[in-house]
């Protein structure tokens, strides 16, 4: 039964979006408001269908309903209960029902947030809502249906079980935090597209979506930060980003969202920039669902090829609709869209943002054009020409360290022009302790791009950190506070500022991690129990090989002890190789798997990686890995989320 | 079992039809005018705090005298027809 009342809640959901349209039509037609709140609770009703769905379908994988075809193939009886909730999002059918069930939960949140403020962009801002929401209906009525019965002549007593790669606490939050970012810019994307049909393109609507950007770019931001982290801690390649294209995806929507949070403030403060505004976040939203497509169409050989299928033309279709829609709005209100003022000099804020946004959508469109080429040159020549990490490596290394350098000069330079002598005072401490760290660099013996990266990090932090010295001191002066005082109340009465500075210092310790990378060395060798092997500074012992079985796989456990050249205990890692699915009478079905163990260190990490094992000789195949300041790309990423939540924090109205 | 489930069903249908349907048989036509006037409330705030966070600019040196002035006159302009259509 409960299958049946899924099927029906979502075709009931499709049915009422086309009725809601229309009660928002005759409401537009005679503005009478009796259709608006129609209109209005058509929508709610959508979103609470919707939401009763996903439930309906979590239900189903709690209690292993095998008949239910997705649940068949996604759990099995032995999968843990927290990873029978997570497969909701691991197959394409269930993500796709769980894309609509975030865009439902934000519709719910933005119809009461506006119950009782109606504004003219409202009837525009619900029905773009409605249409997404429709055409996520319409993928998962008829295309993949989540409910659809299991296609066999027998009774199904167990399912195939989740891919043990997504067997894992941080890929469990990944997803969802992803899919929060990019299913989130549907909400300033909603109101942009009402600000053109009602001719609104002044503040009220960049007023409107600002904290809903920054909602859908702290997830869009967390959820890369944890891919990161998800790669880095389970695929045992030792790294975190290969530019794999769902990586790019994700990557992508991140990017043009960054430069439209920064070129929304030039909007607020100066009129300018509103056409480029409507552009970034058209963008920003086409990627987010190209970011779906290309995630679930199953185009793009990647790690995260969970699924493959033909949503390919569908998607396609959507986003050319979306992207034909927008340009002719844009141009149609071009009149409306010009500047009101305009940038009057190369050293003022205005082109610093500019520069800045400039970068930002550069660094895209080489990401997009690295990421979409195999596909076009097998479209084009009949042959997949793969484009790896070093051709992204060398178009964004020097571009965002470019990026880096603006988002230090930013925050230097005055609204309008800067004077000389502003420039002089604002840069010179800066730009020394900057070539003081290039300096100390030299002489320790850095060279090549990390020569350039650590010295810009100096920099960028350096104007970061006058920048709050600037603002306290003034605090301070005018209202006779002490310093902390003075800064804390700086802070919490200027969230959205300072936060934002705390974002980019955020940045800064992530760049200092990503240099790191530069160092990086590695040794793969075979060893016997009791065996030591010396690499890179460190002794490595292996002390025991320890089988053990667990509920759904069989492991290995390596003993290692780690010691250094003056013989001290560093640590001791466990690093397993395992196989899932071991009872599995089919070999073929057993899938190996190496569970890696990370010693983190503010300077360094070692990664050990346990790939095989010879029970009869006692013998552990090993990989050791030495990633020096990968601790710094994490640290960056909490500071990042932390100066994003204090720009988010509602600010109390004296 | 069976009978429940559809009779469930439909009642789930009727309560949604009617739902959305009743305030096309009942509702106000016009947009009632607190709702217009909450707006108006939620623009002026944001006006306000633009104000506050051009003063700090100007403490801070962020923005010139001449521009301060100017900016600053635009949002009190603002904030003053605002005032005019707030009750």
């Amino acid at each position: 039964m409960i299958p049946v009342l899924g099927s029906i809640s979502l075709s009931l959901a499709l049915g009422l979006s086309a009725i809601s349209i229309f009660l928002f039509s005759v409401f537009l037609k005679n503005a009478d408001y009796r259709f608006f709140i129609a209109g209005w609770r058509g929508a709610v009703a959508i979103s609470a269908l919707s939401i009763l769905a996903t439930f309906l379908l979590l239900n189903e994988l709690l209690i292993s309903n095998f008949d239910i075809s997705y649940v068949a193939h996604y759990t099995s009886i032995e999968t843990p209960t927290f990873y029978k909730i997570t497969a909701l999002w691991a197959g394409q059918s269930g993500s796709l029902l769980f894309w609509l069930f975030i865009l439902s939960v934000y519709t719910l949140i933005v119809l009461f947030q506006y119950k009782n403020s109606y504004t003219r962009l409202m009837p525009w801002v619900i029905i773009v809502l409605v249409i997404v929401q429709a055409f996520f209906l319409v993928l998962v009525n008829v295309i993949e249906n989540p409910f659809s019965p299991t296609n066999a002549d027998f009774v199904v007593v167990n399912g195939n079980g989740l891919n043990p790669l997504l067997q894992n606490l941080t890929m469990a939050i990944h997803p969802p935090t992803l899919y929060l970012g990019y299913v989130g810019f549907t909400i300033p994307f909603a109101f942009a597209i009402a600000a053109l049909i009602t001719k609104d393109t002044g503040s009220v609507w960049i007023r409107s979506i600002r904290r809903w950007t920054l909602i859908a770019w702290l997830f869009q931001s967390a959820g890369i930060i944890l891919g990161g982290w998800w790669a880095y801690q389970e695929l045992g390649w030792g790294g975190y980003w290969a530019w794999d294209p769902v990586e790019n995806a994700s990557f992508m929507p991140w990017l043009t969202g960054t430069a439209f949070l920064h070129s929304i403030i030039i909007q607020e403060k100066k009129g300018m920039l509103k056409t480029w505004n409507m552009i970034l976040i058209m963008i920003t939203f086409t990627l987010c669902i190209f970011g779906t497509f290309l995630t679930r169409s199953g185009v793009m050989s990647s790690v995260h090829s969970f699924a493959v299928s033909n949503l390919g033309p569908v998607f396609l279709g959507f986003i050319a609709i979306i992207l034909l829609v927008g340009t002719y709005l844009v141009i149609d209100r071009a009149s409306i869209l010009k500047s009101e003022k305009r940038i009057e000099s190369f050293t003022s804020r205005e082109s610093g943002f500019l520069f800045n946004n400039v970068i930002f959508v550069v660094i895209c469109f080489a990401v997009f054009w690295g990421t979409i080429f195999p596909v076009l040159s097998e479209a084009v020549q009949g042959e997949k020409i793969t484009v790896g990490a070093p051709f992204f490596n060398q178009v964004n290394v020097p571009i965002g360290l470019l990026l880096l350098l603006f988002t230090g000069i930013g925050p230097l330079l005055a609204w309008r022009r800067t004077s000389k002598e502003a420039l002089i005072r604002n840069f010179t401490i800066p730009i020394l302790f900057g070539i003081a760290v290039f300096i100390a660099c030299f002489f320790l013996g850095i060279r090549e791009t990390t020569l350039i990266s650590f010295p810009l990090t100096g920099f960028v932090a350096a104007a970061i950190l006058i920048e709050f010295h600037r603002g306290t001191q003034s605090r301070s002066k005018r209202f006779n506070e002490p310093f902390f005082t003075a800064l804390k109340t700086l802070i919490s009465r200027n969230r959205s500022r300072y936060g934002g500075y705390i974002v980019h210092l955020g940045i800064v310790f992530m760049f200092i991690g990503f240099s790191g990378h530069a160092f990086d060395s590695e040794l793969e060798f075979a060893m016997k129990t009791g065996e030591i092997k010396e690499f890179d500074g460190y002794k490595f012992e292996l002390v025991s090989i320890t089988p053990t079985e667990r509920p759904n796989h069989i492991a290995w456990i390596a003993g290692l002890n780690i010691w250094d050249q003056e013989n001290q205990l560093v640590t001791r890692l466990f690093p397993e190789k395992r196989v899932y699915f071991h009872k599995d009478p089919n070999p073929d079905k057993r899938q190996p798997h190496s569970e890696l163990d990370i010693h983190s260190t503010l300077v360094k990490d070692i990664y050990t990686i346990f790939s095989g094992v010879d029970m009869e000789q006692q013998i552990a195949y090993l990989k050791i890995m030495i990633n020096p300041l990968v601790w710094w790309v994490w640290f960056g990423g909490y500071v990042l989320i932390f100066g994003t939540m204090i720009a988010l924090w509602p600010v109390k109205e004296h | 079992m069976n009978l429940i489930f559809l009779i469930s069903l439909t009642s789930l249908f009727v309560i949604l039809v009617w739902y959305i349907v009743s305030p096309i048989l009942e509702g106000t036509t016009n947009i009632p005018e607190q709702i217009n006037q909450d707006e108006l409330m939620r623009k002026k705030t944001v006006l306000m705090r633009q104000i506050k966070e051009l003063e700090m600019d100007h403490h801070i040196g962020n923005i010139s005298n001449e521009d301060f002035i100017d900016n600053r006159n635009g949002l009190k302009n603002e904030i003053s027809k605002l005032l005019e259509n707030i009750n």
